[in-house]
């Protein structure tokens, strides 16, 4: 039973999470009761998550694989579902009757991302990729008012097909060239086949699918539209943990090529690409999840920096700054959650005289701006300079330039929000914000660990050092 | 060229120009019937390549299954036709002009590059018996996966037919 | 380069006193104004003392880095814990404290969001005292970020005159510079092979090629050089000066502008001389140009706070026309301008600052003959002013003969050029003191208060410090020379 003990996880994520609320959507609705199950459910998947650490092992006839890698992913996907549930308290976005679904759905999604990180057959990764996927377009589709939510995912559904498609054609170039899609095997095979045009167009092809979840170009369209249709906590899932997900599918795919310059010459475009029209569009936003969502789009191009290096390093620093993105992009969302009155989105104009309505919450979405903005001594900091120094070591240094004044572009943007929280008067005078003592401690708590985990970031360094160590 | 090599690109052919006419009619049905003779030449193609059993599927799952309900579906929505609204012909240029150059490109691609620029692809025959032990042995977990994903498209149009219901009885009342 | 390690953490005491008077305040309530700023001022008071402490108790005869502190911090990434003062960092650390005590002091009436005032402040002063002693081009980096990024808040928040605008512009032409300095401090650390960020080990010479140098001197040169005010990057020194409360003016004019050059001096030029040799005509020719414009452009100025943004912009000018001289006098000379001018724009400042708050105008001609009604605000007025133009027996007087000299030398025309911009700056500075101070009294100001004796501890302080390193120039002289010699001696040319 060894091998059943290393699925624990997703075992408990599909059985007690998903079951449980496949029962409760059956039932007559009952948000409360909801809400309390899943926060205590996935408190214990988390936990669950993290005691399977150390799990290693191969299984269902070796497509999948559960190693350090693996599992320092899931338990950040667990952390995402855990956090991203706690902002459904309310759920003001969404039909009561439809919560239950929500939260199944938002399980399944996980289970399908904590599978995403483990598949070792990319046809397994495939099916496991459009399982979330589907998941975050009924998500999406769920918000209300009807017509707004189903419109929203029904673009969403549409890039998201056609990149699934442009994967599909590039796995059938990889396969028909390799003879395989089990990634041990590719590993061995692909580094001295990238020479091949069918082989580096496949792979290519195939990271298509992947740039879609992390918002890539020129599969980024999707996301401003669907952070603002989407409901706020789902917008939040999307921007969290479904990155992170993506971004340990993007190593596992690169590191398939060895080190090869023709792909990391691409990927070096898509990512200059990526940031520029992400931090430049941000600019002009009005609404808060827009320029979230171009901000997101932003960030997926310096994650993109950080794979192309193809080093231990900038793996590595990737996973690192996975973890920043998914706190970080949280912190945002916790505060835009707690702003919005009703569920509705958020103007940044709206966030005018949060200053006084609610200090803590002013401090945490600055704190998690400039983090994201890359200033010390802040974990936002640290995880870009992994980043930067991994690109560098490739001689990556005018990419890293570029890189920089894309951050100092973001700044901008992020010192509106900030402008607007501290010093715009509000057009009339705000009640103070009523927060729960948890939703202070959890404010005060993540405020910390941005900057604790930026001053002191040696244990998660090495964390993320051991975990691409096992990727071979 | 080889007796081969003509009924591949003939099917080709047909492939091309059926779906070409299924995705430019405006009557529902039509397009239906013009999707499933795509799907026809399709799993021909696939005999042709040395895959019978998937030729098999295509019909039986494409042409048989999806169709009919398709099929099914046009028939109790009573969609009324789309206006004939034409679209707007700028989008419509811009389209046009769009493939155009991927066509030329591709076609370019093609012919103009030499022996060193086509890769032949190793077909794979593979019996029924053996497509299947593949299938549900070494790929279980994928089919699981897939299972689920049934599970969550189905609460998809459950939401989607509920709205599309909400609307329909809205409409009735208004007509009313 | 001798290391001596401290018995005490002298260097980190500093720190974490700003550390503690920061969360102290944090947790305070907003409302008990006096306690916080009793708070401010015990903690800035601590870093003063230990600033002044290590000033004297400094081994002159031995030289190079004492007070040493050292701590593995990310050992994978070759990352430490490493504070040192040299005698460079010393008059740095010096004129911090003594900034920021005065400021704080100067600050003593400020009735609005006081608690976050005085917690921004000592974040921003964080970062500076850790930027002088930091030997770790990673805390270098961090503490130099600290100290931009709660300019922001404070100029916006607490500022005047287009004050967003001011604050916006400030930050980012700051974080732009700070975008190249990281990649320069990534691509040193990379090329050296030796995968750490401590400055000692990077030092060595023959770790980097001549091409590497240059371009990572010209990385750091126009990185901290933004912040330097060098002409053509200082566009946002005069507009921020203006907008910003008045400790913060002092804070920014007297300390925050020496970080740009003292970065230039700590990484540009001790990591990369050849970068530093190579790239030494580019430095002085825009220096000249920023002395010889911030004086004619000061001379256009109506607002008494701009006239001082300017002539800051062409006393940093000095500086880095000190620096490109390559010469012992020439760096000595510009330490020296660093300290002296820190400490004079401070004065500067807090007495504009007091004379805007009761007159509530900072435009010269409507100002007039506040000798008669505050006569102690004038003459501290006038003390910083004659400073400014560098009048002998004042500590400028000897930073400025002493690059001077040096830019003769080296750059016979630019030097010309300069002397002759700060003869015109002088007469042009008396004017202005004169216009605001004398003329005839003007009776709307008759019964405003003068400098209490409380808000007059400050300005004296200053005051104090810039006769007697007028009068003792060799004090400054003795401790900068133990850097600069070992530093000239070293040199790969």
């Amino acid at each position: 039973m060894v091998g059943w003990t290393a699925f624990g996880p997703e075992l408990y994520t599909c059985f007690v999470l998903g079951g449980v609320f496949l029962v409760f959507s059956l039932l007559p609705a009952n948000p409360r009761r909801d809400y309390v199950t899943a926060m205590a459910l996935a408190a214990v998947g988390l936990g669950i998550s993290i005691a399977g650490l150390h799990l290693t092992g191969d299984l269902f006839a070796d497509t999948y694989h559960v190693d350090l890698f693996s599992q320092i992913f899931k338990i950040m996907l667990a952390l995402g579902l855990l956090l991203a549930i706690y902002l459904c308290e309310h759920l003001r976005g969404i039909a009561p009757r439809r919560h239950a679904e929500t939260y199944l759905l938002l399980t399944v999604c996980t289970l399908a991302m904590m599978m995403m990180v483990s598949a070792v057959n990319l046809l397994t990764l495939y099916v496991a990729l459009e399982l979330s996927s589907y998941s975050l377009y009924v998500l999406v589709s769920f918000r209300q008012p009807r017509t707004g939510g189903v419109r929203t995912a029904v673009r969403y559904f549409l890039i998201g097909a056609s990149a699934s498609a442009v994967m599909l054609f590039g796995l059938a170039l990889l396969y028909g060239s390799c003879g395989t899609l089990d990634a041990a095997t590719l590993m061995t095979l692909l580094p001295a086949a990238m020479g091949r045009p069918e082989v580096i167009t496949g792979l290519t092809l195939t990271l298509g699918g992947i740039f879609f979840k992390l918002a890539l170009f020129p599969f980024h369209f999707w996301a401003p539209d669907v952070y603002e249709g989407a409901a706020n906590p789902v917008a939040a899932y999307i921007a969290t943990a479904s990155k992170v997900a993506a971004i340990a599918v993007l190593i596992r795919l690169v590191a398939l090529g060895g080190q090869n310059v023709l792909l990391a010459r691409a990927l070096a475009v898509i990512a200059v690409i990526t940031m520029t029209a992400g931090n430049l569009t941000a600019i002009v936003q009005q609404d808060l999840k827009r320029m979230l969502a171009y901000s997101s789009i932003a960030q997926g191009g310096y994650v993109l920096i950080g794979i192309l290096s193809m080093t231990p390093a900038g793996y590595a620093s990737t996973t690192f700054y996975a973890l920043v993105v998914l706190l970080l992009k949280f912190s945002c969302f916790f505060v835009l959650v707690k702003v919005a009155a009703g569920g509705r989105n958020v103007a940044i104009d709206d966030l005018a005289g949060l200053h006084s309505s609610s200090p803590i919450l002013a401090l945490l979405l600055m704190m998690a701006l400039f983090a994201l903005a890359g200033i010390p001594p802040t974990i936002g900091f640290t995880g870009k300079l992994l980043l930067f120094t991994a690109a560098v070591q490739r001689g990556y240094f005018v990419l890293v330039l570029i890189a920089m004044f894309n951050v100092v572009i973001s700044l901008y943007y992020y010192l509106r929000v900030i402008h607007a929280a501290y010093l715009r008067k509000p057009p009339r005078a705000l009640p103070a914000l009523n927060l729960a003592l948890r939703d202070r401690l959890l404010a005060g708590v993540l405020v910390t660990f941005t900057v604790a985990a930026g001053i002191f970031p040696a244990p998660l360094i090495a964390l993320a050092e051991a975990a691409v160590r096992v990727l071979g | 060229m080889t007796i081969y090599a003509l009924l591949f690109y003939l099917l080709a052919a047909v492939i091309l120009v059926s779906t070409a006419i299924a995705v430019t009619r405006r009557n529902l049905v039509h397009a239906a019937i013009f999707l499933v003779a795509s799907f026809f030449a399709s799993a021909l193609l696939f005999y042709l390549l040395g895959a019978p059993l998937l030729a098999m599927l295509e019909i039986i799952v494409y042409v048989g299954a999806i169709m009919v309900l398709f099929l099914f579906v046009i028939m109790m929505l009573k969609e009324k036709p789309a206006s004939n609204r034409p679209a707007a012909r700028g989008r419509k240029l811009w389209t046009a002009t769009l493939g155009l150059i991927y066509l030329l490109a591709v076609i370019l691609l093609v012919f103009a590059t030499g022996p060193r620029g086509q890769t032949p692809l190793t077909p794979a025959v593979a019996s029924p018996a053996a497509f299947g032990r593949y299938l549900f042995q070494g790929h279980w977990l994928g089919i699981e996966i897939a299972s689920l994903l049934l599970l969550i498209a189905l609460i998809g149009v459950l939401h989607l037919g509920h709205t599309a219901a909400r609307r329909t009885a809205a409409g009735i009342e208004e007509e009313k | 380069m001798p290391i001596a390690y401290a018995g005490f953490p002298f260097l980190s005491a500093i720190l974490l006193s700003c550390v503690i008077g920061l969360v102290t305040i944090l947790f305070m309530p907003a409302a008990q104004h006096r306690r916080i700023k009793m708070v401010s001022a015990v903690c800035s008071g601590i870093t003063l003392v230990i600033s002044i402490y290590l000033f004297l108790a400094y081994d002159k005869s031995a030289g190079g880095l004492q007070f040493a502190e050292r701590i593995a911090w990310v050992p994978s990434l070759g990352i430490s814990y490493f504070n040192a003062a040299d005698g460079f960092s010393l008059p740095m650390l010096l004129l911090t404290g003594i900034v920021f005590f005065t400021a704080v002091l100067t600050m003593w009436e400020l009735e609005t969001r006081v608690k976050e005032f005085f917690a921004l402040v000592f974040l921003l002063v964080a970062g500076v005292f850790g930027l002088f002693m930091a030997q770790d081009l990673f805390f270098l980096f961090v503490w130099f970020d600290v100290s931009l990024f709660p300019m922001y808040l404070l100029i916006a928040v607490w500022g005047s005159t287009r004050k967003e605008y001011a604050a916006m512009k400030l930050t980012l032409y700051l974080l732009a510079g700070s975008a190249l300095i990281l990649p320069g401090i990534i691509y040193l650390v990379v090329k050296s092979g030796l995968s750490t960020f401590d400055m000692l080990a990077l030092m060595q010479p023959g770790t980097f090629t001549p091409f590497q140098q240059k371009l990572a001197f010209l990385l750091f040169f126009i990185g901290f050089g933004i912040l330097a005010g060098v002409w053509p990057l200082h566009t946002w020194s005069p507009v921020g000066h203006v907008a910003a409360p008045t400790a913060v003016s002092m804070i920014h004019a007297g300390v925050l502008m020496k970080i740009g050059a003292f970065g230039i001096l700590r990484v540009g030029i001790y990591l990369c001389p050849l970068g530093w040799q190579y790239w030494a005509p580019l430095m002085a020719l825009l220096a000249t140009v920023g002395i010889v414009y911030g004086v004619f452009v000061g001379l256009a100025q109506t607002d008494l706070k701009y006239v001082i943004g300017y002539s800051s912009v062409s006393h940093m000018g000095i500086v880095g026309l000190g620096l490109s001289t390559l010469t012992i006098d020439g760096l000595n000379g510009a330490v020296f301008q660093m300290f002296a001018h820190g400490v004079m724009t401070a004065l500067f400042f807090s007495s504009v600052g007091y004379i805007y708050d009761r007159t509530h105008t900072k435009a010269i001609a409507e100002l007039g003959g506040l000798s008669h009604s505050m006569p102690r605000a004038a003459s501290f007025m006038i003390l910083a002013a004659l400073a400014g133009i560098g009048v002998p027996c004042l500590a400028s007087f000897w930073a400025e003969l002493m690059v001077f000299i040096a830019a003769f030398k080296v750059y016979p025309l630019y030097g010309t050029l300069a002397v002759c911009a700060l003869v015109v700056s002088a007469l042009f500075m008396l004017r202005v003191v004169q216009r605001t101070c004398y003329g005839p009294p003007r009776s709307r100001y008759a019964q405003l208060p003068d400098v209490s004796f409380k808000l007059g501890i400050p300005r004296i302080i200053l005051a104090t410090v810039i006769i007697t390193f007028g009068f003792f120039p060799s004090l400054m002289y003795t401790m900068i020379q133990t850097a600069s010699l070992p530093l000239m001696g070293g040199l790969p040319w």
